[in-house]
């Protein structure tokens, strides 16, 4: 015990006494994030530190490394995969939201860098002020998740069909390592350049921290790339009576590339979304969206996607489908749960190509529990939103977390569905325990390679051990 | 970090003036309340600064969009569902079980004792409740419309008190007072002392009734909006309407009963108290007797109406933590001073003392007002 207020004590010197507790509610309030094995498993840190910059993080993790105490860093706490490690109660929690500030909007690299900690509702904001947006716009709990946690955890979200995942964004990052060292990857290697190029200077150092899960080291800083604000923007929405149809169109849209947004529901998405077209007996309903820098641009865009959706048998809808979503982005989640209850999310990828196999393999799969889902109010909503070459597919269980039953039938139906992806050739973006046996623990090659990383980055296992299944002893 | 949703402002005053950690914020204080219902902690003394700091503002719950169907904008069909949490409930509630557990801050704790004897919580006595009411004047008993002037005014503003009085008179308003009027209960119903507040309101409700008013009209936005809103939770149905001196006044204004005037051109900005605007949803009848004022510019804080930041007053954070009460109510000083008023005006006495006390730390040229001393004493 007075060896952990000595370590609290060091770690107030640095970051302000104000910003390092031990005190056991507060610890308590990091207990979990927002996952349905954190929330059935809490575990509270020993303590938690608010760095206010890169410098006292280095401090931190010095510390930390030599008193061999194991650190977990924390963004916005909307980890909805479960990537804490196995030691969360002898470790030293980083919350990262004190560090939110927008360092630079740089219009001659086309960059905006801000602190890990800032929320993407911030950054969205900052950056449209002044005329730009962002490419990849965040997660879909961007008003609470921060860019830091994003990167560790390579989330997808508003504007992945267009740009892809955040990693595809990211052009720079800072980081400390677990010995303290401050490293800079891409064009900032040269401390003279700006941040503007990641692939430079041989290997992608950047990648090997972008889905770290904070195993490796603490993202301080990231620099993102930034495009002319949109003029305006156009909508489609297309519900159609059958999935091939349906997915013949969202593969043509996704193909061409001309879509900020395409999202494809399936029908239980339907009957939880919009369940006005479930009753009219539609099967499936696809939107888009486009944004361009001029009214022209926007206009021949949607006509090729309109053109395509009718081509393909869809019938138009209202595209307040598209818009309100697009609009009121990361508003969108929180209605979800709003309506039905808690809920998990399951989300893969999958071959765009493929992923009319793997929505029905799926939707198989959610069928085969129709009776207890039934009795236990257990409800599922899929939702595939194109990414690039690849299709997202997203399923949403609502359920009552108060019921030890309830929750234990959710677990096993968030493993099968991991199963079942990757089994028809899907692959996990997400971090997390529900993915690791079929994943990571799946192939000694790439889990070896991984753990060499880990040993040569963080010899002595510090950072969220045992976090993407890499525990040093295994 | 729950922020406003343009992104851009932060919600939680606490989260701002204290270590930031979550468990001063709503997402830590239901993580708490939830490990207290599973009894995987127990109540300790450790849980009352986390519990009693929270100004119980409510912007968490307006920008909660689980819990505020005017959030929504999309999708209006979706009701806001029993299930649902308010996490500004939860801690009312996480801090009715610290009562009854028996832990309640000391300072709240003598309040309580005192208010149970001398019926008001500010340490004075019953019998000076009506010091604010000039030696020379009589004021009636009886009557439709009667003045309920709470506990802040009467001993710590009583001027205010009279300028209620004075624009009702000028108005030709025939306004009665609640001679036998005690602590309306907010600060208790706050603090989780829900019985007593319960025979706080009992009494008050009876001795409103023996005035014989149809309509009780009040300034303090405390009070306005326990009597409002709280009271008919706690006893059912009452047997009068109760208005906020805003509302009323604007309503005087509109009937042309009531002309506002002013000497001295001004840059006012309007801070919204919390009881008043979340709580009550009432923006717009103060800002419609602002602008009704001639020579006076209304212009807007940056965080303002349903965002409006909290002066840092409430919740009983002001008795018990007034070093934080000060600090949070300087960002409203500033954001003054960011749009360049001559003066910050409230419609609440609470507000005015916590940012008239913020305003002095800052030594800020912004003078802070009470929007009854515009309309009786113009500038």
């Amino acid at each position: 015990m007075k060896e952990r207020h000595q370590l609290l004590e060091e770690f107030r010197r640095i970051v302000g006494s104000k910003y390092a507790s031990d005190d056991p509610y507060v610890c308590l309030s990091y207990s979990t994030d927002s996952n349905i094995f954190d929330l059935t498993d809490p575990a509270s840190p020993a303590m938690v530190v608010r760095p206010g910059g890169t410098g006292e993080i280095s401090r931190i993790l010095r510390l930390a490394n030599r008193t061999r105490t194991p650190v977990y860093v924390r963004g916005g706490g909307t980890d909805a995969g479960g990537s804490r490690g196995e030691e969360m109660c002898n470790a030293i929690l980083i919350d990262m939201t004190r560090m939110n500030d927008v360092i630079e909007i740089d219009e001659s690299s086309l960059t905006v860098t801000a602190q890990a900690g800032t929320t993407w509702g911030k950054l969205n904001a900052e950056v449209e002020k002044t005329g730009w947006r962002l490419g990849f716009k965040g997660p879909y709990s961007g008003y609470a998740s921060t860019i830091g946690g994003s990167v560790a955890s390579q989330s997808n979200g508003y504007g992945s069909t267009m740009y892809g995942v955040v990693a595809e964004e990211v052009t720079n990052l800072t980081i400390v390592l677990p010995n303290g060292d401050v490293l800079e990857t891409g064009s900032a290697v040269n401390p003279d350049a700006k941040r503007f190029y990641r692939f430079c200077i041989g290997p992608d150092l950047t990648g090997i921290f972008i889905g770290s899960g904070g195993c490796f080291a603490v993202i301080t800083e990231v620099t993102l790339r930034i495009y002319p604000k949109a003029t305006s923007a156009g909508y489609g929405a297309y519900a159609f009576k059958d999935y091939e149809s349906s997915h013949r169109c969202y593969y043509r849209w996704l193909k061409h590339r001309v879509a900020e947004d395409v999202a494809w529901y399936a029908r239980d998405g339907l009957e939880v979304m919009v369940p006005e077209l479930a009753k009219k007996g539609f099967e499936a309903m696809n939107t888009f969206v486009v944004e361009d820098v001029t009214r022209e641009l926007i206009e021949a865009r949607k006509k090729l996607l309109d053109t395509i959706a009718q081509e393909e048998g869809g019938e138009p809808q209202d595209p307040k489908y598209a818009k309100d979503g697009w609009d009121y982005r990361f508003e969108l989640l929180p209605r979800w749960p709003a309506k039905i209850g808690q809920w998990q999310w399951n989300c893969h990828m999958v071959a765009a190509g493929d992923a009319l196999a793997d929505l029905k393999g799926i939707l198989a799969f959610l069928d085969s529990f129709e009776e207890q889902c039934r009795i236990m109010k257990i409800y599922h909503s899929t939702i595939s939103i194109a990414h690039k070459n690849a299709g997202h597919v997203s399923t949403s269980i609502y359920y009552d977390q108060s019921n030890p039953e309830v929750v234990s039938l959710v677990r096993k139906m968030m493993k099968g569905m991991a199963k079942k992806a990757i089994e028809s050739g899907g692959c996990n973006y997400w971090l997390g325990k529900m993915w690791y046996p079929y994943t990571i623990m799946r192939n000694p090659v790439y889990r070896e390679l991984l753990l060499k990383i880990k040993k040569a980055l963080d010899p002595n296992d510090i950072m969220n051990p045992g976090g993407l299944a890499l525990h040093s002893q295994a | 970090m729950v922020r406003a949703r343009d992104g851009t402002h932060l919600i939680c005053p606490v989260r701002e003036h204290t270590g930031g950690f979550d468990a001063y914020t709503a997402k830590g204080r239901l993580s708490i309340a939830r490990a207290l219902l599973e009894h995987r902690v127990e109540i300790t003394d450790g849980l009352l600064d986390i519990t009693y700091s929270c100004t119980l503002c409510g912007n968490c719950t307006e920008h909660c969009l689980m819990v505020n169907p005017e959030a929504w904008h999309a999708f209006p069909e979706i009701k806001r569902q029993d299930h649902l949490i308010d996490p500004a409930a939860v801690t009312e509630a996480l801090r009715a079980d610290i009562f009854n557990a028996g832990l309640v801050p000391s300072k709240h704790r003598i309040m309580l004792e005192w208010c149970k004897e001398h019926h008001n919580p500010y340490m004075e006595k019953h019998k000076d409740r009506l010091r604010w009411i000039p030696k020379e004047r009589e004021l009636p008993s009886e009557g439709e419309v009667a003045y309920f002037a709470g506990c802040t005014m009467p001993y710590r503003e009583a001027h205010l008190c009279r300028a209620a009085v004075k624009i009702m008179e000028d108005a030709e308003v025939n306004v009665s007072i609640v001679p036998d009027e005690w602590c309306c209960g907010s600060i208790f119903l706050r603090v989780g002392a829900t019985d007593f507040a319960r025979k706080l309101a009992e009494h008050n409700i009876s001795a409103i009734e023996t005035t014989g008013a149809k309509t009780v009209v009040t300034h303090c936005s405390g009070c306005f909006r326990t009597l409002k809103l709280d009271y008919p939770k706690l006893i059912g149905e009452l047997p009068f309407e109760v208005v906020h001196t805003t509302e009323f006044f604007r309503d005087l204004i509109n009937e042309g009963q009531l002309q506002p005037k002013t000497r001295v051109k001004a840059k006012v900005s309007y801070h919204d108290p919390c009881h008043l605007g979340r709580h009550a949803g009432i923006y717009d009848a103060p800002r419609d007797i602002l602008r009704a004022i001639p020579k006076i510019e209304l212009v807007e804080l940056p965080r303002t109406r349903q965002n409006s930041f909290c002066c840092g007053a409430g919740g009983g954070v002001k008795s018990c933590f007034p070093e934080l009460a000060a600090d949070i109510g300087t960002d409203r000083i500033k954001e003054a001073e960011e749009v360049g008023a001559d003066c910050l005006v409230s419609a609440c006495p609470f507000c005015l003392i916590n940012l008239r006390d913020s305003a002095k730390t800052l030594k800020s040229n912004v003078k802070v007002c009470d929007i009854l001393e515009l309309l009786a004493n113009p500038l």
